[in-house]
């Protein structure tokens, strides 16, 4: 799977859990908290859904240093498997 | 002197319609809202015939809100019916509302249960032992609250009863006290509920509290007619989902904010069995009933309508009827008594409050909704007025509730100006 479509797959991902409003613009720069308005909670459920999208585990040091939805992307790179969704 | 009480806004969503307007329409021209549910098949449900809250699709404005993260049911109607009570009430436009002095006393039987529900499936299918970060503050019952508080920007006390079946009725109380006590200058009071889940709707059957699949019976051709409160083959109650929501002040602050008032709350009462953990106690019922009345200071002959709990069992529709008698004497036979419940069904926490609802609608209107599909039980001769809507002068409503749990609550309602 390619960079662009992963990144459509996961802005996909990010827009459904946190219920983001239909205007609201998802890039891979986009930070979580500034640009997308993504409380705490919604990191955590975001997480989950990736974890269990993707059959990978994210530990809470990782999740610490995630800043935008690119550093998401990056690390279901990381050779962690295929979403069960795709 | 005790200041006056009064209702000036009110809302509903139940099974006739997610609105006040359609509910009490659905209700005066005798329709039910009780249907058979595919979505509760044999496979996993004891009963299918239910009543769902139509036309009540997601609200595009609550894009990214909590309310559109947090799955439960109870929340959405909650908020649905007290967003309708609040823009009743006018009270957005008033000038000198303090919103920091307006309390949210606002329950429910089991709150986010279809959340807990969904979220257990869920579980089931993750590797690891982790929860939705949603899960617990959307089960918890003052959630209700604290989303109504977030949306209208209400910030005074919050207060979040489960009384079963009278916790709206008692949230309307407890509204009230916080009037008198001087916490709060405005109270917005009422539950919310929806508990199709497996373990809420077999629980209620195996207990034989809700209708069964009884061959025979007549709401198996017409799932309209499973709940038939005071019918002599009433057989369980409907379980059904909704929300109900009445706002109050006291009369000078009503006066004060140029709102006009509904109807008066007049009086109250609670009470508590202390007998048994289901099986309702009649002279506790009754007791809660004299105290209403002696709260509100109504006499007999000014109870112009009872609004029943009337859920459509056996023993509650026995124990309510003689109840009534010993309270009222020979003069109950001239006192219409009606349950909206065959034709909403049972909304649990929300039914009290739905009735206190539609309470202020009789009183606005002077119409009093029908007991539907009723058919005479030889044992109890009240007047259930039967299947039709019927139109008198309107005076005082009493409106009653009893739990599981053995907690009862008595409303009463009185037009105002009654002189």
């Amino acid at each position: 799977m390619d960079d662009a479509t992963r990144l459509a797959e996961i802005s996909a991902l990010v827009r459904t859990v946190t219920k983001l409003p239909e205007t609201t613009l998802v890039t891979a720069e986009s930070t979580f908290t500034d640009d997308l308005g993504i409380d705490s909670l919604d990191l955590v459920a975001l997480f989950l859904e990736v974890q269990d999208q993707y059959e990978i585990t994210i530990d809470d040091d990782q999740i610490g240093s995630m800043r935008c939805v690119g550093d998401l992307l990056r690390l279901v790179n990381s050779g962690h498997g295929d979403s069960k969704a795709a | 002197m005790r200041e006056q009480i009064v209702v000036v806004g009110h809302g509903a969503a139940t099974a006739l319609g997610s609105t006040m307007e359609t509910t009490w329409k659905g209700l005066i021209d005798g329709c039910s809202g009780l249907r058979r549910q595919d979505a509760l098949g044999p496979e996993r449900f004891l009963q299918s015939i239910v009543g769902v809250v139509p036309d009540f699709p997601d609200d595009p404005t609550l894009a990214g809100t909590a309310l559109s993260k947090l799955p439960g049911r109870f929340l959405k109607l909650g908020y649905r019916a007290a967003r309708e009570a609040w823009e009743n009430s006018k009270l957005d436009a008033a000038t000198g509302l303090d919103r920091n002095r307006v309390a949210l006393v606002v329950g429910s039987a089991f709150g986010g249960v279809d959340h807990l529900d969904n979220e257990i499936e869920a579980m089931g299918r993750r590797k690891s032992l982790a929860t939705s970060p949603y899960l617990i503050p959307g089960v918890i019952v003052n959630q209700l609250a604290g989303q109504i508080a977030e949306r209208l920007d209400l910030h005074g006390p919050s207060i979040a009863p489960a009384n079963a079946c009278a916790t709206g009725g008692i949230a309307v109380s407890i509204g009230a006290a916080l009037l008198l006590t001087g916490e709060a200058d405005v109270a917005l009071c009422g539950a919310a509920e929806s508990a199709f889940t497996p373990f809420i709707v077999n629980g209620f059957a195996t207990m034989k509290a809700l209708l069964g699949r009884k061959p025979g019976d007549r709401s198996q051709d017409d799932p309209a007619q499973g709940s038939r409160p005071f019918s002599v083959d009433r057989a369980g109650f409907v379980l059904a989902e909704g929300a109900g929501m009445v706002v109050l002040t006291t009369a000078r602050h009503a006066r004060r904010l140029g709102i006009e008032p509904q109807a008066e709350l007049a009086g109250w009462a609670s009470n508590s069995d202390g007998h048994h953990m289901a099986i309702p106690e009649p002279t506790r019922i009754t007791r809660c009933l004299q105290e209403a009345l002696r709260h509100s200071e109504v006499a007999h002959e000014q109870v112009s309508y009872y609004n029943a709990h009337g859920t459509s069992t056996v023993v509650n529709d026995r124990v309510e009827t003689q109840a009534l008698k010993t309270v009222f004497g020979d003069h109950v036979r001239r006192i219409p008594v009606s349950s909206i419940k065959g034709a909403l069904g049972h909304s649990l926490g929300a039914a009290s409050a739905v009735e206190a609802a539609v309470s202020v609608r009789v009183i606005e209107s002077q119409t009093i909704p029908p007991t539907l599909n009723f058919i005479r039980d030889p044992e109890l001769d009240l007047d259930y007025v039967a299947n039709e809507a019927r139109s008198v002068r309107i005076q005082s409503v009493m409106s009653a509730s009893f739990g599981f749990g053995g907690t009862n609550n008595v409303l009463v309602f009185r037009r105002i100006g009654h002189g």
